[in-house]
């Protein structure tokens, strides 16, 4: 491969610019004439039978268009797609299961009368008893449904290898009982939407990680086909999974063409917390077997899940918590029973990392165990079972690069590990974990694992991918203009990159489970080799240029190496030639990965990241601790923009060091959110960052583009288990559950110096 | 809701004298977020800020200094002759965050409202936690509590008290003043009419040498309300403690003072002040109300209320 | 029962407007509402996030807990502001160069409380620089690269003014 002179380089980000001066149009931004208002009552309790509705005072309310309930909607049954058990409405019938669930919509002529005529539909409940917790639900003495016997949603049992057998050979046990609570995503920016009815075709404005399954999901509630309608891409202020599946976006949609209009929807911080879609929260049971030198043997998992009141991508996310951490080991058996319970809660799904961080919490905080009990250093033990390239994981995975050794060792270099280890201070501690992930797992639609990208160069020059995935802040569109610059030899800042327009786009299935980068890069990589050899061909056949390639942003002769054009006066010679026919590079990435089989059995992705991160904390005589550093390394494959992989890298550490330390919804037995303001729910500050080391080791994989394979969420997925392990090292208390508090290190510190349940650790 | 804004004092206390239903806004940087959240509503909102008397710094003759209400908490440490006031500083820049102390008001912080989970994060379109503060029947801290235990967690009021401060108030009868301790009254209840202006706080004069800390305990470095905090001074004359305040903020439904400290710390030596201070700590336990919130504890929150009682003495000794 | 409506006169981005306006109006919605300058972002509405930071009379205060009518006869600045339609504020070129931009959202509101803190302190050191972005949130980046740009601000501003004084 030549030198790469564009791919690998920090190069600002293109869609920078109207972000730093303000003019970024966010949905709310979106400021259209004859635009009615639409808001939204929610339950008045977690969980209720709906006893009398009426509307009647509301929709006399002067400025009032309209006032819908459920048995005004046509397709009520039919939201949402992905869930596989469908079974969510688009407003409640006759029960209202969480504190968000949706009862009616006004729509009105501004946003103070919707407010006042949400207060005149006056409705009747009979409460029911509220299933708040996992343990609750799994013990079903109440029903978080009436329809859904013993709470389960998905069960799901998985046995490799002989479990029994190795157990029995094994000398080694332990084991932990771990909790990991549901999380909001928080991605600053409100879900806000405005969508357009007009002659039986709808206009979208808004925000989502999946603008085709957002299309799906209007044309369903809404009955018009597909075809007519359209979702402009607004820029998006942080998804972080939670667009993956945003009922706001859809229910505006719905409500314009039932007014036949223009109708805005946005969301309050409230209304995000409460009817959105959090992380599922997760109780996890680990007993580990391994032998007396530490070779891991076998492992046994109960998990319980809460996917809340209906189901979204909760059963995804439910099974990669099941199986994905297991990949990174040399186990010779595993067994899982994975459970996903319904709750009073709203319902849960994507949280980036997508299960994993919920399970590294609990398995990487086991085999620190074993490295207690066996006396050896956390990190030798995780290397002595780390699994290599080449080799075919438990569940079937087949990475082809594997750089977590590498990682390892950079991370204990950051970390003064070795140092540290020896010389011990008192309270002071480090802890490490490793983690593994996808990139560019199948997510989405069975029929197919690929992606598709165009690139278009017109008669001015313009070049213009379009790709129906879209920007929430990762930097995708930057990573996609340096891959045709890099091809192209133009300049990135000159590449316009057009992400989630559905009627201009290729269809996608969305931006999740990191695979932008490999699956679109390799997409767009093609298309750019498509365009070239388009381009060329008619310069050669219509133009008599003879045989000639594109390079450094000009067109050279392939054998004579000398210039012959710019790459602008060929687009515009070349164009004209073909009657004004503008050049259409296509691309299609095709994945050498499988969608598993019903045990999730599979190679899911084309390829895999790893990572080492570790935290070095203090706690101090009276029960407060500090983070005082923390150490992320990361195998992403191919750098193909330093500075936007460091981003994400710092921004995935701080959102999982906000979720190890203070983040928590305080769910309460009435299934009232606690923490339902950003005040309570604690996002870290500026001030709440410790010193942060993040370095990347270049795997060059054969399947991602230039070797890339992803970075947007491996960084969130094992610092809660190293900030866990690093305070047993430096206290010898372990917090199974997270967040971990100061007050509830505090509170078992002083049992400890109390002699009180000092050997209940153990 | 409507807002007026009167262009003089005069007019201030006659509007509030006419619409009995009118709320003083000043900074507003603690009744807006609530209103906002639809956590409270107001037909009338009285806006006082930038009224001239309000927003001076003097010296009075007997030595004491006025400090307006309408002083932004931000400014406190611009002002020369407040540098002494140690705990003062300390307490106005610890609150919330640098653009809440641009906007808001001393004034405004030590009438705040208290808080408490089970109102503040209240799910306006539901009825569960409704408690009396919302207008409910019950109180979800206490179950047998006849009245609303909400904290006050104000930053300011602890340390002005701790100074011994005054209030000054201009009512429809004219001017009065009161210590600033007793404007806080049961269940959150703020001991003024419903015409009277907080016009500012009167410190009095500083003792020859004194000390004053202020600590406060929070989750996060930023933005947070203090878990509890503590404000102590201590005058010192030739070695030997003269005088001494030790107040509690977050501690209850109003500052909580430790009346014993005096008993204690006259006539010992300033040095002797930490092993004093810990012959104090069962007391700090006692005045500490048992109060849940989403992060700590009653017994947890009683135990840091100990912490930063002896981190505030180990900064006066270090001042010493 | 109409709503009381209230004169307002106030200096944005250097042009004074004078309007009339619901008396309860909050400045965010006057801003972007009224002045359509819909750079200043609502995220919480209660003073908990920092995306609506814009500056009242050169200092930095959250425009979703203030009253329009707080901010008659003052000068407010917004991230409109910054640059000339031309060229970038260095603050702004900073932002880009370190990489302190993802999703954007918080972005004008730091961008604000940092022209404020150099405004004050032109060569801040780190706990400086954290102390004045304290009243800001970003969920994206994990603010190291906020404070690489505004290190790389002050330097860049050193220059302009080292440029403008030759
Ligand atoms: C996110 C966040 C965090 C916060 N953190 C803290 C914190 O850590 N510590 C803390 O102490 N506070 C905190 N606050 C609360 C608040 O910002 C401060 O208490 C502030 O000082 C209030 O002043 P203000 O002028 O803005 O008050 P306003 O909201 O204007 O007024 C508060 C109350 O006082 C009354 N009032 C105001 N001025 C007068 C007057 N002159 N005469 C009579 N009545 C008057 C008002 O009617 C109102 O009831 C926080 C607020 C927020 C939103
Ligand atoms: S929107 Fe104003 S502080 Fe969050
Ligand atoms: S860049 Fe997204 S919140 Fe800061």
């Amino acid at each position: 491969m030549d030198e790469l002179k564009v791919i690998g380089k920090p190069i600002r980000r293109i869609d920078g610019k109207v972000k730093v001066t303000g003019k970024a149009v966010y949905s709310d931004d979106v400021i259209l004439p004859r635009t009615l208002i639409a808001k939204v009552l929610h339950a008045r309790y977690a969980h209720a039978k709906i006893l009398r509705l009426d509307t009647q005072k509301a929709k006399d309310l002067p400025g009032v268009v309209a006032v819908y309930t459920a048995k005004d909607i046509k397709f009520n049954d039919k939201y949402f797609r992905m869930g596989a058990t469908r079974d969510t409405w688009v407003l409640a019938e006759d029960y209202v299961r969480y504190i968000g669930d949706m009862v009616a919509f006004v729509v009105a002529e501004d946003e103070e009368i919707a407010e006042k005529a949400l207060k005149l539909i006056e409705v009747d409940y009979e409460q029911l008893p509220v299933v708040a917790t996992l343990t609750d639900a799994e013990a079903a003495e109440h029903l978080a449904r009436g329809d859904k016997p013993g709470n389960v949603a998905m069960p799901l049992v998985v046995e490799r290898g002989d479990v029994e057998k190795d157990f029995a050979e094994a000398t080694v046990f332990v084991s932990g009982k771990y909790s990991f609570p549901s999380l909001h995503q928080l991605h600053l920016e409100p879900n806000s939407a405005t969508a357009v009815y007009e002659m039986g075709k709808l206009t979208v404005y808004c925000a989502s990680q999946v603008w085709f399954h957002i299309r799906e999901d209007i044309s369903a509630v809404t009955g018009i086909p597909e075809k007519d309608i359209e979702i402009k891409p607004m820029d998006i202020g942080g998804a972080f999974g939670a667009r993956n599946d945003q009922p706001l976006p859809v229910f505006t949609a719905l409500l314009a063409t039932m007014v036949k209009g223009t109708v805005k929807m946005t969301n309050s911080r409230l209304e995000e917390f409460l009817a959105c879609r959090p992380s599922l929260g997760m109780d996890i049971e680990i007993t580990m077997a391994a032998d007396s030198e530490g070779n891991f043997l076998s492992k046994k998992t109960k998990l319980l899940s809460g996917f809340g009141a209906y189901s979204s991508d909760s059963d995804a996310v439910t099974a990669i918590a099941c199986l994905r951490a297991d990949n990174n080991y040399r186990f010779r058996s595993v067994y899982i029973e994975g459970t996903g319970l319904y709750l009073n809660h709203a319902p849960t799904a994507a949280y980036r990392g997508f299960g994993n961080p919920q399970m590294h919490f609990a398995l990487e905080q086991t085999i620190d165990k074993l490295a207690v009990k066996l006396k050896m250093d956390p990190t030798e033990l995780r290397m002595k079972n780390f699994m290599h390239a080449h080799e075919t994981t438990i569940h079937g995975f087949k990475p082809q690069t594997n750089g977590i050794a590498e990682c390892m060792n950079k991370a204990k270099e950051l970390m003064k590990w070795d140092e540290k280890k020896k010389n011990s201070v008192k309270g002071k501690g480090v802890g490490v974990a490793a983690l593994i992930h996808c990139s560019g797992s199948r997510a989405g639609k069975p029929e197919f694992a690929g992606s598709s990208a165009h690139l278009r160069l017109e008669g001015s020059g313009a070049l213009t991918v379009l790709i129906g995935e879209c920007e929430m802040g990762q930097g995708a569109k930057t990573v996609f203009a340096q891959i045709v610059a890099e091809e192209l030899g133009v300049d990135p800042q000159q590449v316009n990159v057009i992400m989630g327009d559905t009627a201009l786009t290729p269809f996608s299935t969305g931006t999740n489970g990191s695979k932008l980068t490999i699956n679109l890069g390799n997409a767009l990589l093609h298309a750019c080799k498509d365009l070239k050899r388009k381009l060329t061909e008619c310069l050669r056949e219509r133009i008599g240029t003879g045989p000639v390639i594109v390079k450094d942003g000009n067109i050279y002769g392939e054998y004579t190496g000398e210039y012959v054009m710019s790459l602008e006066e060929a687009s515009a010679r070349a164009c004209y030639a073909r009657n004004g026919q503008a050049f259409l590079g296509v691309g299609i990435f095709e994945p050498k990965a499988d969608l598993g089989d019903r045990t999730g059995y599979g190679n899911l992705a084309p390829a895999y990241p790893f990572g080492i991160q570790m935290a070095e904390v203090t706690v101090y005589d009276d029960g407060s601790y500090t983070v005082d550093k923390l150490v992320s390394v990361h195998d992403i494959g191919k750098v193909i923009n330093s500075q936007m992989a460091y981003g994400q890298l710092y921004g995935g550490v701080m959102q999982a060091l906000g979720s190890v330390t203070m983040e928590n919804l305080s769910i309460n037995n009435e299934g009232i959110y606690q923490a339902n303001t950003i005040l309570e729910y604690k996002p870290p500050t500026i001030l709440e960052m410790p010193e942060i080391e993040g370095a990347l080791v270049e795997t060059i994989d054969p399947y991602g583009p230039y070797g890339a394979k992803c970075i947007a969420e491996p960084p969130i997925i094992a610092i809660a288990p190293a900030v866990a392990n690093a305070i047993y090292d430096a206290c010898g208390l372990r917090f199974e559950q997270a967040p971990i508090t100061p007050a509830l290190v505090k509170k078992k510190l002083m049992q400890k110096q109390r002699g009180a349940n000092a050997e209940e650790e153990a | 809701m409507n807002v007026s804004k009167p262009q003089t004092i005069d007019d201030a206390v006659l509007f509030l004298t006419e619409h009995p239903d009118a709320k003083i806004v000043a900074g507003g940087t603690d009744l807006l977020p609530r209103i906002n959240q639809k956590l409270e509503e107001h037909a009338e909102l009285c806006y006082i800020d930038d009224l001239p008397e309000m927003c001076e710094v003097r010296a009075e003759q007997d030595g004491s200094i006025f400090v307006g209400a309408s002083i932004r908490l931000a400014e406190v440490a611009e002002i020369k002759i407040l540098t002494k006031y140690t705990g003062f500083l300390q307490a106005a820049s610890k609150v919330a965050s640098p653009q809440i102390r641009n906007q808001a008001t001393i004034g405004g912080n030590i009438l705040q409202e208290n808080r408490c989970m089970y109102f503040n994060n209240q799910v306006p379109w539901s009825d569960v936690n409704h408690c009396f503060k919302w207008g409910g029947k019950q109180c979800f801290q206490y179950k047998n509590s006849k009245e609303c235990v909400a904290l006050f967690q104000s930053d300011v009021a602890p340390v002005l008290i701790s100074f011994g401060a005054k209030a000054v108030i201009r009512g429809s009868e004219g001017i009065r003043e009161m210590p600033v301790k007793d404007l806080y009254m049961q269940a959150g209840l703020k001991n003024l009419a419903h015409n009277d202006i907080l016009l500012g706080v009167k410190l009095p004069p500083l003792f020859k040498t004194e000390y004053s800390a202020y600590v406060r305990k929070t989750i996060r470095g930023s933005f947070d309300f203090p878990l509890v905090s503590c404000a102590v001074r201590v005058c010192v004359d030739a070695n030997i403690i003269k005088d001494s305040r030790v107040v509690f903020g977050a501690a209850g439904v109003m500052p909580a003072e430790l009346h014993m400290s005096n008993e204690v710390f006259i006539g010992r030596k300033i040095e002797d002040l930490p092993l004093l201070a810990d012959e104090l700590q069962p007391a700090v336990s006692k005045i500490i109300a048992p109060f849940q919130d989403t992060r700590i504890n009653a017994a947890v929150r009683k135990d840091m209320a100990k912490e930063i009682f002896i981190k505030a003495i180990a900064q006066i000794c270090q001042g010493n | 029962m109409d709503k009381q409506m209230a004169e307002v006169k106030i200096k944005i981005n250097g042009r004074e407007y004078r309007d009339r306006i619901p008396s309860d109006m909050m400045l965010i919605d006057y801003l972007r509402k009224y002045r359509l300058l819909t750079g200043t972002k609502k995220a919480c509405g209660a003073g908990e996030c920092g995306s609506c930071t814009v500056l009242l009379n050169g200092k930095p205060i959250y425009s979703c807990i203030t009253l329009a009518i707080q901010a008659s006869g003052k000068t407010v600045e917004t991230i409109e502001g910054l640059s000339d339609g031309d060229e970038l504020h260095p603050i702004q070129e900073a932002y880009l160069d370190a990489g302190a931009v993802q999703c954007g959202y918080c972005t004008p509101g730091f961008i604000m409380s940092t022209k404020a803190l150099l405004n004050k302190v032109s060569h801040p050191d780190e706990k400086c620089i954290k102390e004045a972005l304290a009243g800001n949130i970003c969920r994206c980046t994990g603010y190291h690269q906020i404070i690489d740009a505004v290190k790389l601000a002050s330097e860049k501003m050193d220059q302009e003014a080292d440029i403008n004084e030759r």
